[in-house]
């Protein structure tokens, strides 16, 4: 753990200073973390509510799928019952570095999963960023370390994408207005995840629970998506 | 009779109080005067009843025209809104094109009507009427050809003349991104919804509600429904129904009430009204719009919502459509279809005369007469059928109601006073044996010795009835004439083998669409295709409902809902003829001398006989276009207009096509119809933009410094979405530096002391796995054989066709593991023709590639400086020795990882860090602090490019378009000839990409030093120059694609691509600029530090 200064918010969502007034007061040989997504609330709606989560420990995971052997190995390094199937995740537990972090893995192709940390246990954990450095070298060890060669690849992507919650009782409404998957209450459920589009930015979508959802998109797109959902609660005030 | 003059007697509000709220007045305005309606009113009714009858002038002849129908059919009433700018409260024009009878009354609309000037009562337009004989079909086409000069000054006339409604103009400011808070309650606005039921239902009428009933209930509502009405309320014809009609014991308006709000307690089930559905694409994809209610009240809803459905199983119930009849001057205001004249009655409380006459060819028109009648109205029958007498049950009604029937007659021509309606003229059919000696149904006439005259105020017209066929055509189902109703109708038997039901997408009918005649095989038809889908979906489909097993056991078990089987807009009727006339005086019969028709304009037959309301297009002139040559209804519909305007001739193209079929003698089965396409109705452009417009337009990508660049000040360059610092305009005296002043200074201060670069947008790519050099060797053309961890390459990429088409630098991480750069805007090309190779061509080799573009910020650090401002936060050794150029290194800055690779763009001794984008900004500014000290200037992209281009390195994309190929863009180096394969190797061994002529990558520079190019010059062998135009005598040799003013060379310099230019160097040639053909010399094209000693540094 780095010795970093982070504060925990009651949003629950790691922040820190404004960077301008630190730097400011002094030389600091210190980064900071930022963040993708404006703090607080971004839902004008109180039938829904828009959260930024960031940032989260991503890995992506390839591993052929006749490599039988070596998921055996990625589910118990990810402490899942098994790897998950088409458009679903499944519930993790991982241990690295004396650290245990809930987390979930993702299907996103059939030989391509994420592992994405939740976000309650990162926070409450306190855990630094090098948690994804230290998981990738324990699935270098686990995968690769007998086997010179296997096929696999895994690859932090935790700064590649921020994530957004959106949950509430319209939450369905909001995602369905631009994102053509079938988000319908019986169509996609809890465990179901689906890679798609919302507005032009591509995501990750999955659900967490009946009226939770959580939106995974580029940082690049990050300003994007934030407003395109904003825009979209409001007529779901009503 | 025939000479009285019909008084004018205002419309009225009936007494009955079942649907309109006599308790709630609404208050609105039409062309600037205020008026009251109730609520259940729409903007047409509420002026009907408050005695309003002109509502608009015709498109061509500006002729008075009133209300014709009730909902999307009216072509006449067309109405453009009103509304107040929310930022200055002007009132400006907002939707035009609008017909009335869907506008439903609230309080505080504005309306205006279209196509007038000054006003509705005195339009100055009209005098096109005196010239209509010369207003003929394909009138533009015949006048303004000629001289083909003058269409300038035509076309400013006939621009002002065409279109009927105004642009609207913006209701506010466009949205911002910043302020969307801000515009909440303000300004209008649009979205969209997704919908994917397993079945959707077109059509809220009888049949599909009944469908909906069933759909929704069978195993245990594990059907997902959606059923769309057009319609503010459900229930279709039966809102105008007489009051015998009893839905499940109550009368029909409360019965339908008490029934869609049991429906909509049903979880399963969508119910969506005032939504028009208007497109029916392929693979079961429609789109409906609908009309949020109370949007005008309350800004946080959306104006309209376009729904985008995808459905498994479509069920169309879409009704019918009253046909007019074609007799000269049936456009009159006061002329109206007759079953809108039931639904003014019955469902708005309006008796639109008191005088009516109404004829018809079926016994729905007697519901009318009656409800008139009912309503205290004076009516007279003109029925065109010969045993009209013993019909039906109605008749009898008629009968004993005292009405005066004329069976076995037809109006011939409407009488005017003023404008509007004041009589018609009506005559016997000839006689059986006369008919037959007309020798074919065309020409079915009408006896001028027993001629009568009508008075009436209100003519109501029922020519039969056609199915609304449009959304079942779009899905490309076929159509197939039926002589007993004498229109199209839906092929329900071809389409049951089309694609339209295989396993996957599927489409039924119901309803007076697929030709139900009363209420009772309405409901029969409903229930039927519902069960029928239910079954088909259990069968073949996973309801998208978690199944559990689709049977018949919910489908209701009584049927006795509707207690009376009155026939409903369908019912069956006796064809009329194409037009109606008067037989026996010799103008107006039908010439058989040439075998053409002899009508038209010298006959004057035809002329005020209208088919299509709307863009005034009449008999004469659909016999016109066929007597001059026109054969196909597609080239006849074009020539002539009709069914071309904003209600796509829903009450007229069956009556041209019958015209049509009269001139060319031929059956109309033969002639078919033109074509249906999306959208049923007009929509609103604002409907398809849905949020998608002002900054919500398109993704704008930003870094993770991009709050940096902003505070500096940045101008911003549009690299693909990415926004990137352009240049960091410093202030000077008066105002900020220019783009070149301040890329001087910074290309000036990269190459003297150190500059910081935003490079996070380049693409980065994880390639891992055995076969991950194998790969690298087949992608690039050099070889990637040799090069250890640690140590990076720079590589070009090609197409099979040997042409660049990347670059980028790749180092190697690990044993099998690269990490491979790209271009900014190549980032996605390249990851997705690995994959494709990958997936397709290669499923067998073992690598992986994978985007980590985003996961790193990239602060890329050069100059002389650089090294010694690095070594200040880096806690490893980075000095020459330990950081040569073309490593990288995995350190830590601060405490936190990063990897830094020693190379260059800028032929500046470089560093690029890589860092985790969360700290992107941080590190930014870090190095900006601490910078200070060794005087860093921040640089843009256009400083980068300048300072590449002095190097003479290319940019894939700017100095190459697809037809360089390395050896073009002089570097042979690059390309190992001796690796067994790379792509392009074999296209570059092609005689074309070998042979003499190519136009290859040079430096030019200028004779005027401070000359600078602009880019996309053409380059000259010769200067001479025609006086003419400056048009040059020679042909061009090649272009610039690069050109700076370089500071740090003081002179200008370029890269072009010239023929042979590789073997030219120290050659003349011109270049034809603004100011003339400029010398310029073909030189290397690295004008700087040609060893590369400060870039190895």
């Amino acid at each position: 753990m780095t010795a970093e200064s982070k504060t925990i918010e009651e949003s629950g969502r790691v922040s820190s200073d404004s960077l301008s007034t630190d730097l400011a007061a002094g030389l600091s040989a210190e980064l900071r973390m930022q963040h993708f997504f404006p703090r607080g609330e971004g839902s004008l709606s109180p039938l829904v509510s828009i959260r930024g989560v960031e940032p989260l420990s991503k890995i992506i995971i390839r591993i052929a799928e006749e490599d039988d052997a070596g998921r055996r190995e990625l589910v118990k390094f990810f402490g899942c019952n098994k790897l998950p199937l088409n458009n679903k995740y499944v519930a993790s537990t991982v241990s690295v570095a004396g650290v245990s972090l809930a987390g979930i893995l993702l299907w996103l192709g059939p030989n391509e999963y994420m592992y994405r940390v939740s976000t309650e246990d990162y926070v409450d954990s306190e855990v630094s960023a090098d948690f994804s450095n230290e998981l990738l070298a324990g699935l270098e060890k686990v995968l690769v370390g007998g086997h010179v060669s296997r096929h696999v690849s895994f690859v932090d992507v935790s700064d590649y994408y921020a994530v957004v919650r959106v949950s509430g009782a319209r939450a369905r409404r909001v995602l369905q207005k631009n994102c053509p998957l079938d988000l319908h209450a019986r169509a996609f459920v809890a465990g179901d995840c689906g890679q798609s589009v919302y507005g032009k930015s591509s995501i990750l979508l999955s659900c967490a629970s009946a009226n939770t959802f959580a939106v995974q998109v580029r940082i690049s797109m990050s300003g994007y998506l934030w407003e395109l959902l904003k825009f979209s609660t409001i007529s779901e005030s009503c | 009779m025939a000479s009285e003059q019909p008084r004018r007697i205002l419309p009225l509000r009936l007494s009955t109080r079942a649907r309109i709220d006599r308790g709630k007045r609404i208050y609105f305005e039409f062309d600037g005067r205020s008026y009251f309606g109730y609520a259940g009113d729409t903007l047409a009714s509420a002026l009907l009843a408050s005695g309003e009858s002109i509502f608009g002038r015709s498109f061509k002849y500006h002729r008075k025209r009133g209300v014709f129908a009730t909902g999307e059919e009216e072509p006449n009433a067309l109405v453009q809104l009103l509304e107040e700018n929310v930022d200055d409260g002007r009132l400006v024009l907002s939707e035009p094109n609008l017909t009335s009878t869907q506008v439903l009354l609230r309080s505080g609309l504005r309306a205006r009507s279209q196509n007038r000037f000054p006003s509705l009562k005195f339009d100055l337009g009209a005098v096109a009427g005196f010239f209509s004989p010369l207003l003929v079909a394909g009138f533009y086409y015949k006048t303004f050809m000629y001289p083909s000069r003058a269409w300038r000054f035509y076309e400013y006339f006939i621009r002002r003349a065409a279109g009927l409604g105004r642009a609207p103009r913006s209701l506010g400011l466009p949205p911002r991104i910043a302020d969307s808070v801000r515009r909440v309650g303000r300004k209008p606005f649009y979205e969209w919804m997704q919908a994917y039921p397993d079945v959707l239902i077109v059509g809220g009428g009888l049949a599909g509600l009944e469908a909906a009933e069933v759909l929704s209930s069978v195993s245990d509502g594990s059907l997902r429904v959606m059923l769309v009405e057009q319609d503010s309320d459900f229930g279709g014809s039966l809102l105008h129904s007489d009051p015998d009609v009893k839905v499940d014991g109550l009368t029909a308006s409360a019965g339908i009430v008490a029934r869609v709000s049991r429906l909509r307690t049903r979880e399963n089930l969508h119910l969506l009204s005032h939504s028009c559905v208007s497109g029916y694409y392929d693979g079961n994809f429609l789109t409906a719009f609908e009309h949020v209610m109370g949007s005008y009240e309350d800004n946080r809803l959306p104006r309209q919502r376009m729904w985008r459905i995808r459905a498994k199983h479509v069920l169309l119930a879409t009704g019918a459509s009253e046909r007019h009849a074609v007799f000269r001057n049936n456009d009159l205001p006061g002329i109206m279809l007759a079953d809108s004249i039931r639904a003014y009655i019955r469902r708005y409380e309006v008796l639109l005369g008191r005088t009516a006459v109404i004829f018809t060819n079926n016994d729905n028109g007697y519901r009318s007469a009656l409800a008139l009648h009912e309503a205290g109205a004076r009516v007279e029958i003109v029925d065109w059928r010969k045993d009209s007498g013993v019909r039906s049950e109605i008749v009898m009604c008629a009968r004993k109601a005292g009405i005066v029937i004329y069976s076995n007659s037809g109006v011939f021509e409407a009488l005017s006073s003023n404008g509007e309606l004041s009589g018609v003229r009506i005559a016997e059919r000839m006689s059986a044996r006369a008919e037959a000696e007309g020798e074919d149904s065309f020409r079915i006439e009408l006896d001028s010795s027993k001629v009568r005259t009508l008075t009436c105020s209100l003519l109501g017209v029922s020519g039969g009835f056609v199915p609304r066929v449009h959304l079942f055509s779009q899905a490309g189902g076929k159509l197939v004439f039926d002589s007993a109703s004498n229109c199209y109708v839906a092929d329900v038997q071809a389409a049951s083998k089309s694609r339209l039901s295989s396993n996957t997408f599927a489409c039924r009918l119901a309803g007076s669409l697929s030709g139900a005649h009363d209420y009772a095989s309405a409901l029969e038809q409903g229930r039927a295709a519902a069960l029928d889908i239910a079954n088909h979906l259990s069968k073949h489909l996973r309801p998208s409902g978690r199944p559990s097993g689709i049977g018949r056991g919910g489908a209701r078990a009584d049927t006795n809902i509707i207690s009376s089987c009155e026939e409903m807009a369908s019912a069956p009727s006796e064809p009329l003829p194409a037009s109606l006339v008067l037989g026996a005086s010799s103008s107006m019969v039908d010439g058989k001398a040439n075998g053409i028709s002899n009508t038209g304009l010298s006959a004057g037959r035809g002329k005020f006989c209208f088919l299509d309301l709307q863009n005034d297009s009449t008999e004469a002139d659909v016999r016109l276009a066929i007597r001059e040559g026109y054969r196909s209804l597609e080239h006849v519909k074009r020539y002539t207009t009709t069914g071309m305007a904003t209600d796509q001739g829903k009450t007229s193209n069956m009556n041209a096509i019958s015209v049509a079929s009269a001139a060319l003698e031929t059956p109309m089965a033969e002639l078919g119809t033109t074509t249906y396409r999306p959208p049923y109705s007009p929509q609103s452009f604002g409907a398809f933009v849905g949020a998608h417009c002002g900054e919500l337009f398109h993704p704008v990508r930003t870094t993770p410094m991009h709050a940096a660049h902003i505070s500096a000040g940045a101008y911003f360059e549009d690299v693909g979405d990415w926004k990137r610092p352009w240049f960091y305009p410093q202030g000077k005296r008066h105002g900020l530096e220019t783009l070149s002043e301040a890329c001087a200074r910074e290309s000036y201060g990269v190459r003297n002391s150190v500059g910081l670069f935003d490079g996070s947008t380049l693409g980065k790519i994880d390639i891992r796995g055995p076969d991950a050099l194998w790969l690298l060797n087949m992608l690039y053309t050099n070889s990637f054989d040799n090069l250890k961890i640690g140590q990076c390459r720079y590589a070009i990429m090609l197409t099979e066709a040997g042409m660049i088409f990347d670059d980028g630098v790749t180092a190697r991480v690990g044993k099998d593991h690269y990490y491979m750069t790209t271009t900014t805007g190549g980032a996605a090309r390249v990851l997705s023709w690995i994959e494709e190779w990958l997936q397709t061509e290669w499923p067998t080799r073992k690598v992986y590639a994978t985007s980590v573009s985003e996961q790193w910020a990239v602060c890329v650090v050069g100059g002389p400086r650089a090294r010694a401002l690095l070594a200040e936060l880096c806690e490893d050794d980075i000095s020459a020795s330990a950081l040569p150029f073309m490593r990288f290194m995995d350190t830590k800055i601060c405490n936190i990882s990063a990897r830094i690779f020693r190379v260059s763009f800028s032929g500046e001794s470089a560093f690029e860090i890589n860092i985790p984008a969360r700290y992107g900004e941080s590190l930014w500014h870090l190095l900006c602090e601490r910078g200070v000290d060794f005087d860093l200037v921040k640089y843009g992209t256009e400083a980068v490019h300048l300072l590449r281009a002095e190097k003479g390195f290319l940019i894939p994309g700017q100095d190459t378009d697809g037809t360089v190929t390395p050896y073009d863009a002089n570097m042979g180096w690059i390309v190992d000839k001796g690796k067994e394969d790379f792509f392009g190797k074999r296209s570059l061994a092609c005689a074309g990409l070998t042979s003499a002529g190519r136009k290859q990558l040079v430096g030019l520079l200028t004779t005027d030093s401070s000359f600078t190019l602009p880019e996309g010059t053409q380059l000259l062998e010769s200067p001479k120059v025609s006086k003419f135009r400056r048009k040059p005598y020679t042909k061009s040799i090649g272009w610039v694609s690069s050109s700076y003013y370089s500071p740090n060379l003081e002179k200008s310099i370029a890269l072009a691509l010239v023929e042979d230019g590789l073997r030219r160097k120290g050659d003349t040639i011109y270049a034809l600029t603004d100011r003339g053909c400029e010398a310029v010399k073909i030189v290397s094209s690295v004008f700087f530090d040609a060893k590369g000693e400060r870039m190895r540094a």
